[in-house]
């Protein structure tokens, strides 16, 4: 056994006795310490945007139901995206559109 | 925002940018460490006494030096799998923002008010006051209320874009004839400031993205006097 000699010696050196604790409780704290700061995003269920409050203000907020990612894509997908025109940048000696229109 | 000769990762506006900068700061640490380490041993080569010319194995060493680098990549791999993790996570957004890019602007379009449209340009030159940001200010800035989940929706008309906020830790690239989706939360007031980053053409360096977070009091006042 001579693994548990081993330990047994070295739990004797008081580098071991007093390092041992102070490391496990710094570095176990910080994470530890991770369950308890991920509270505060875990449990925010405060929605800061309220409809009665936009409706008290006069503004009109459409239900979420209406705003899902497929029916904004129903949308997207109408967008016309292959009539683009190629427009060509400048020459390094060449002057812009914008320049020789406002010479 | 980024100023010239930032070395470093911009301040984080958004909680998911702050567990990004920590991850950054540890595992840039872990490599620092190791260069060194290298270059000590790779230093101490010329100044070194010890020979063996009949140097054929040493095993406990080489299990050591196996075993010790995979505990350094653990320890490094873990932090960032839960990083990976988190930012997937999924959270009922508040307000939604869709942004499609074109050549060379984008167009924002809140999707939960009625007619809430607008392009957005990037400042010309000539039109630039003494404290306005060269290549970064835009003519109309998106208006998003602070410590709410926005959801973003990204497409493009044209060519491919791609919309980022450094600070906010987000880029979503956006695809002619596809809906990118992606969330955040911005937790500070201000300006926030990023560029396209997907090339485009000729000016794509030209078309700067600019979000200002208000308290959502001015948000909602802001929305009932756009359509004014």
């Amino acid at each position: 056994m001579n693994l548990v000699e081993k330990f047994q010696k070295l739990s004797k050196r008081r580098s071991f006795k007093y390092g041992t604790p102070f490391l496990v409780l710094i570095l176990g704290g910080s994470f530890a310490l991770k369950e308890f700061t991920q509270l505060r995003y875990q449990y925010a269920q405060k929605k800061t945007i309220r409809p009665d409050e936009l409706e008290a203000e006069g503004v009109k907020m459409k239900e979420p139901e209406e705003v899902t990612l497929e029916k904004v894509y129903e949308k997207v997908k109408e967008i016309d995206i292959d009539h683009w025109e190629n427009i060509r940048g400048p020459r390094p000696w060449e002057e812009t559109q914008q320049i020789k229109a406002s010479n | 925002m980024a100023t010239w000769s930032n070395l470093n990762l911009q301040d984080s506006s958004s909680p998911l940018m702050e567990q990004l900068n920590f991850f950054h700061d540890h595992s840039l640490l872990v490599l620092i460490m190791i260069t060194i380490l290298v270059a000590y041993l790779m230093i101490m080569l010329f100044f070194n006494k010890f020979t063996n010319r009949f140097l054929l194995h040493g095993q406990t060493i080489e299990i050591i030096w196996t075993i010790l680098p995979t505990i350094v990549l653990m320890f490094i791999a873990l932090p960032s799998l839960r990083l990976l993790y988190l930012l997937d996570e999924i959270n009922s957004p508040t307000i939604t923002l869709k942004t499609i890019g074109h050549q060379w602007y984008w167009k924002y379009e809140y999707s939960d008010f009625l007619n809430m449209e607008f392009e957005s340009y990037m400042t010309n030159i000539k039109d630039l006051n003494n404290n306005s940001f060269r290549l970064l200010d835009v003519d109309n800035r998106i208006i998003l209320p602070l410590n709410n989940q926005i959801r973003m929706l990204v497409s493009a008309a044209d060519v491919l874009h791609s919309w980022t906020i450094p600070s906010l830790g987000i880029k979503v690239d956006a695809t002619p004839g596809r809906l990118n989706q992606m969330n955040f939360f911005i937790n500070r007031p201000g300006l926030f400031f990023g560029q396209c980053s997907e090339i485009c053409g000729a000016n794509h360096s030209f078309m700067p993205i600019v979000i200002e977070s208000i308290p959502t009091k001015y948000f909602i006042k802001w929305v009932k006097n756009f359509n004014n």
